[in-house]
């Protein structure tokens, strides 16, 4: 199981450690950096064995009322093909102006424009659509599909969503390697046999510093009264959240860098070093229950 | 039951060795703890001469070159259980590791603090079959419970 860190190339050049290899990023963050700075980032992430997930970030420009052309997130992947471990097709998510039915056949569409010009983007199947035909089409298809649609939803329908997914590709004939964009909650990481994930999650934990280490703890402390289940959950992962790992990584940086004031460099590999022991579980815990991805 | 010396040769380890985590830094300062205090603590072993708890402190005195080192001799019948019973709930546990040892505590007279049922669910967790997703058939297992609880609740 591998956690992808979403990560902008201000980040990354950011990331002393090598011990996390896996991180995503988006076009639309990216695309409008300096030619310069984009090979020197292109050769850093080479250089350091980075596994890189590109993503189009459709939705982002979306939201901000841009529109990215297919034409142009093919030139560019094109050009920095070889930084990236892999990069996901175009998506179009269905909004309040755009419908299911043009959602998916946009999203098919891009594909196909993406494939003709001589690329191999891994699809995506928007999760809230519920349109099951569609992810079928898709598992006949792909061996790595993305699943997209599931972060900002409503927990319940993203959950349903997910729960939906996996009754499909739990069938002997499918089983292929997906992907939950935006969607690394360890309960879904447990549950279910994900390839891969990716979300920010681990940013916002290093924007707040310690103050979000101890709101966890507390709030696990908590489920841990308040539910018979959580507490049976929360023992044996507590030391996912534990104190030990909390007075480790998350010492005052200035105690050892002083030329790192705000701490940033050591936030930064502090949740890398967090999140890269939450894969080493979740993947251990796969692989004792016989789900072993190649 | 008391604390003897013996030779570090005659010391065996189980297959599984510690169910803790590498530490280098755990290591380090107590390689310099022995080098400068000496042995403080025994190792505790079983009536086979098999290492139950202090396999960092083993290597420690290895490291320093001791040839013989204070033991406690436990009884127990298996090994794996008496590990995970005498760390229990230490933070610096491996969780994978802890489970698996579970197996082998008699889940009726142990020293942690968990019910049958808990100890059943953590064991549950090692157990994996892809029919787990077909819903109908199998409701509550694995994550299920806790997932559709969420998704009624919110829903």
């Amino acid at each position: 199981m591998r956690i992808f860190l979403v990560a902008g190339h201000g980040y990354l050049n950011n990331v002393d450690t090598d011990l996390h290899k896996n991180y995503l990023t988006s076009y639309y963050t990216i695309r409008g950096d300096k030619p310069d700075h984009l090979e020197a980032w292109s050769e850093m992430i080479q250089k350091r064995e980075f596994s890189i997930l590109l993503d189009s970030g459709a939705f982002s420009a979306w939201k901000r009322d841009i529109s990215i052309s297919v034409d142009d997130y093919i030139e560019f992947v094109k050009k920095y093909e070889a930084a990236f471990w892999n990069y996901v097709t175009l998506d179009v998510k269905s909004t309040k102006s755009i419908s299911v039915e043009e959602s998916i056949r946009q999203t098919k569409e891009n594909t196909r424009i993406m494939e003709d010009a001589g690329l191999n983007p891994v699809p995506v199947y928007h999760g809230v659509n519920r349109r099951i035909d569609v992810l079928e089409e898709l598992l006949e298809k792909y061996d790595f599909i993305f699943i997209g649609g599931l972060a900002g939803e409503n927990r319940a329908v993203a959950l349903q969503s997910i729960a939906d997914i996996w009754e499909v590709n739990s069938k002997p004939q499918y089983r292929k390697r997906l992907h939950a964009l935006g969607y690394t909650s360890t309960f879904n990481l447990l549950s279910y046999p994900w390839y891969s994930a990716d979300s920010t999650a681990w940013l916002s934990a290093m924007q707040f510093h310690d103050l979000q280490l101890k709101y966890t703890l507390s709030k696990g402390r908590q489920l841990a009264k308040d539910n018979l289940i959580r507490k049976m959950w929360f023992y044996p992962f507590k030391s996912l959240i534990n104190e030990d790992l909390a007075s480790k990584y998350l010492l005052p940086a200035s105690m050892f860098d002083k030329e790192d004031k705000k701490g940033w460099k050591s936030r930064i590999e502090a949740m890398v070093n967090v999140y890269h022991y939450l894969e080493n579980i979740i993947t251990r815990m796969w692989e004792e229950r016989g789900v072993i991805w190649e | 039951m008391g604390i003897e010396m013996m030779s570090l040769r005659v010391i065996k380890l189980s297959d599984t060795g510690s169910l803790k985590f590498d530490d280098p830094e755990k290591d380090f300062n107590l390689h310099k703890s022995v080098e400068k205090y000496g042995q403080l603590r025994p190792l505790i072993i079983n009536q086979d001469n098999v290492l139950v708890d202090g396999h960092r402190l083993l290597v420690a005195l290895k490291r320093a070159e001791y040839t013989e080192a204070m033991v406690l001799k436990i009884e127990t019948n298996t090994v794996e259980a008496a590990k995970c019973e005498i760390n229990g709930l230490v933070y610096e546990e491996d969780p994978i590791k802890f489970i698996k040892a579970l197996k082998e505590v008699d889940p009726e007279n142990n020293c942690l603090p968990l019910k049958r049922a808990e100890i059943n669910y953590y064991l549950e967790l090692l157990d994996f079959d892809w029919k787990v997703y077909d819903r109908k058939k199998v409701k509550g297992s694995l994550f299920e419970d806790i997932l559709l609880e969420e998704m009624g609740a919110k829903a």
